[in-house]
């Protein structure tokens, strides 16, 4: 064995290799411009729609993507969701390890504290409990957890890695359910990225950002698109028409 | 093997491709689904060519500046706890992939879909060590898997060459007993793979772009695999080629639109992940994190008229065009990089003793260059390989050489050409089939040459194997004998009054 692995990260590695891209580049190093963009493009997709055209549009390349979409107030949240665990006929629900006063802001601690007819887990913050929460996510038949923002040009919903949500809660359980606030309406891509940009530089940590547009799907086999490959076999957005 | 799939020549490996017919009916499916998907989803977005135009930019202004972004992305990967190395060769990043499995004692790896790790023969190399198990999670790339590590043909779906029923075929050795249902064999995967994955304890994913200043990389799929491989497992391993960075997530949310649409005609892939190293407090994801940048040959494109395909962002759209790869698939090339791309790519990486056919496999339409949406020039790419071949490696030297001074012998004495020109139909007839039922009209008017005589010298073979040569028409037909007996009509007594006004 030699010593590769000593080599990361060191200097004598980086600028060997970075010394010959510029050499063979004939350009010297340390010339780095800021990138301007020749066009606004990505900050004109939807600009001249309403936000009720905006809503709309968001539902339709939602269910394009073959998500399932529904316009809840936090009010009508609690049934809705015990309706929803029936219609799939769940038997293990995945909650996330927020604070009640998260689920109060959708009107859900009640309903968080004892769903009916389910054997809830709710994921644990703890590192320590790694093992356990990936189990229960690999176990669960839903998870409803947080979604930052909906995408309207896109169908897509928006989550971050959190001690509270973490990254198997997201793509393990059989169906996922995200409680999208309707402030959390977007354009594009643009306008998220743009968003998560601005709270990283604030300080902001998270070790990833997920962009999910519908349920897992392939078309490797003959090119037929078949849902459910990996992650969820199904994904539904909530929009919570009054937060 | 590097990025070669095959020992073969490149005339047998065509061979072969011609006889696949089921290969041939499933390259043209898909090219043409492709094209009304990408189509659509290009119109729908609007001002595409103006996308384009930015995302050349992107693409220019970073490898413009690539060792800068390569030293910023580094040092926010180690910001954020993560360590980087930088491999000149693929020996040197199997070797470090192969060393970090040894020193974490890993037993069970899982990888999401790389064509990187294809390029430096990880999964061979890791599958050698003594209590290692690989397993690919892309379903494609673990149908490859299954079926002995066959060879991926098409760089966006690999296993486009294989049909349901031989899929069903692999999978029935792991137990699988269902029917040849797509969605059934996907749903089978998915347990299998499922159980794998929980006991994953190393994950290998690619990376479609670097962000330079949060030092996070960016993953597009559609499965969801590349996601489960950096939650579960508890070190991960990021293999990329050196060119696949961009500034800032702006700049790669612009080009993950854009590959979506040009790839598989979606607007964006189903999941599209910017991630990096556990952030302490949180529960899973890779306390580990190593990202190896590879070198490999590509920075011999740098500074020289080969540097746009660096501009690459893997679509595969180039391949969903060619003509060339319609007929041969993506065996034919004998490359991981097939197609136009692979045409450029895989002299530069592989050299041109292993790939001088591939940029004659190439009949200079253009298709891929309009359909590239980082707007590299291919066809211009593919014919400056052809110059430097010809000015400067000498392959074709001899066979050049003889078809030039026989060309000057021929052209050069009246009595010789005229002799050729009346002779060549009758000459070419024996080798020739009269214009069947499907031929195009027009070309092939005096039928085809089609069935030359096995002793044919082997550069005539090579010719007309491969094309569709048009018999020389009769003597009586040919250009020149209509051009002798061609009168110009008359211009009408309106013109003629006019243009000899116009001469007084």
């Amino acid at each position: 064995m030699t010593d590769l692995l000593a080599q990361a990260n060191t200097k004598a590695n980086r600028e060997k290799f970075l010394n010959h891209l510029a050499q063979q580049a004939g350009r010297d190093r340390h010339q780095v411009q800021p990138f301007e963009p020749l066009n606004d493009l990505p900050d004109q997709v939807l600009a001249n729609q309403a936000p009720q055209a905006l809503l709309a549009t968001a539902k339709q390349n939602s269910e394009a993507v073959a998500a399932k979409v529904y316009l809840k107030t936090s009010d009508e949240l609690a049934s809705f969701l015990d309706e929803y665990l029936q219609t799939i006929q769940a038997k293990t629900l995945l909650l996330p390890g927020v604070c009640e006063a998260q689920w109060e802001a959708y009107h859900l601690a009640d309903w968080a504290g004892h769903p009916q007819g389910v054997t809830t887990t709710v994921w644990s913050p703890e590192p320590a409990d790694r093992a356990q929460n990936a189990q229960a996510a690999d176990q669960a038949d839903l998870a409803v957890g947080f979604a930052d923002y909906l995408i309207a040009n896109t169908g897509t919903i928006t989550v971050v890695t959190t001690p509270a949500q973490g990254r198997a809660f997201n793509y393990l359980p059989e169906h996922y359910l995200a409680l999208v606030p309707q402030s959390g309406l977007v354009r594009s891509t643009r306008q998220a990225v743009e968003k998560y940009e601005a709270a990283l530089a604030d300080g902001f940590q998270t070790s990833a950002i997920n962009f999910i547009s519908g349920p897992s799907n392939s078309g490797d086999i003959e090119m037929e698109l078949v849902v459910g490959v990996h992650g969820p076999v199904d994904c539904a957005y909530v929009i919570v028409t009054d937060r | 093997m590097g990025i070669s799939t095959s020992d073969k020549p490149f005339l047998e490996r065509v061979a072969d491709a011609k006889q696949d017919h089921f290969m041939q009916a499933a390259v043209a499916k898909a090219q043409d689904a492709q094209f009304i998907k990408r189509t659509r989803a290009r119109r729908e977005m609007g001002h595409w060519n103006d996308w384009r135009d930015l995302a050349e930019q992107i693409r220019q202004h970073t490898l413009k500046y690539l060792p800068d972004y390569l030293e910023m992305f580094a040092n926010n990967v180690e910001k954020r706890g993560g360590h980087v190395f930088f491999a000149q060769t693929e020996t040197e990043a199997r070797d470090f992939i192969r060393e970090l499995v040894l020193a974490k004692q890993a037993h069970k790896v899982v990888k999401s879909k790389s064509m990187v790790t294809n390029e430096i023969e990880l999964d061979q190399t890791l599958t050698a060590l003594p209590d290692v198990e690989v397993l690919e999670s892309d379903l494609a790339e673990f149908i490859l898997q299954e079926d002995n590590w066959d060879e991926p043909t098409h760089i966006v779906f690999p296993t486009l060459h294989k049909n349901r029923d031989q899929i069903q075929a692999e999978f029935k050795k792991l137990g699988y007993q269902g029917d040849n249902e797509p969605a059934h064999m996907a749903r089978f995967v998915r347990g299998y793979l499922r159980n794998y994955f929980m006991q994953a304890d190393f994950g290998i994913t690619g990376c479609n772009f670097a962000i330079a200043d949060q030092g996070m990389i960016n993953l597009d799929t559609n499965e969801g695999n590349a996601d489960i491989t950096m939650a579960m497992p508890k070190t991960q391993v990021v293999v990329m080629g050196m060119e696949r960075i961009v500034p800032s997530m702006k700049e790669a949310e612009v080009l993950d639109n854009m590959l979506a649409r040009s790839a598989v005609g979606q607007k964006l892939t189903t999941y599209c992940t910017f991630a990096g190293p556990k952030v302490a407090g949180e529960v899973d994801g890779p306390d580990d994190f190593w990202v190896v940048i590879l070198d490999n040959g590509r920075s011999r494109a740098l500074g020289t008229e080969f540097e746009p395909i660096l501009q690459c962002i893997r679509c595969g759209a180039c391949l969903n065009v060619c003509p060339i790869y319609r007929h041969i698939g993506g065996k034919g090339y004998g490359s991981i990089y097939p197609g136009p791309v692979g045409k450029v790519l895989s002299p530069i990486l592989g050299g041109y003793d292993q790939f001088e056919e591939l940029p004659y496999a190439c009949s200079l339409c253009a298709a891929c260059t309009e359909t590239c949406p980082v707007k590299i020039p291919l066809h211009e790419l593919i014919r400056k390989h052809r110059i430097v071949e010809m000015d400067e490696k000498h392959l074709d030297h001899s066979m050049t050489n003889l078809i030039l001074k026989m060309v000057g012998v021929g052209t050069g004495s009246p009595a010789l050409f005229g002799t050729a020109m009346k002779m060549a139909h009758s000459g070419a007839a024996p080798f020739s089939k009269p214009m069947g039922k499907n031929d195009v009209q027009g070309m092939y008017e005096g039928g085809k040459i089609n069935h030359l005589p096995k002793a044919a010298p082997k550069l005539v073979h090579g010719w007309a194997d491969l094309r569709d040569i048009p018999t020389p028409p009769k003597s009586k037909d040919n250009f020149r004998h209509w051009y002798q007996n061609h009168h110009p009509i008359e211009p009408a007594p309106a013109v003629k009054a006019k243009e000899e006004k116009a001469d007084d």
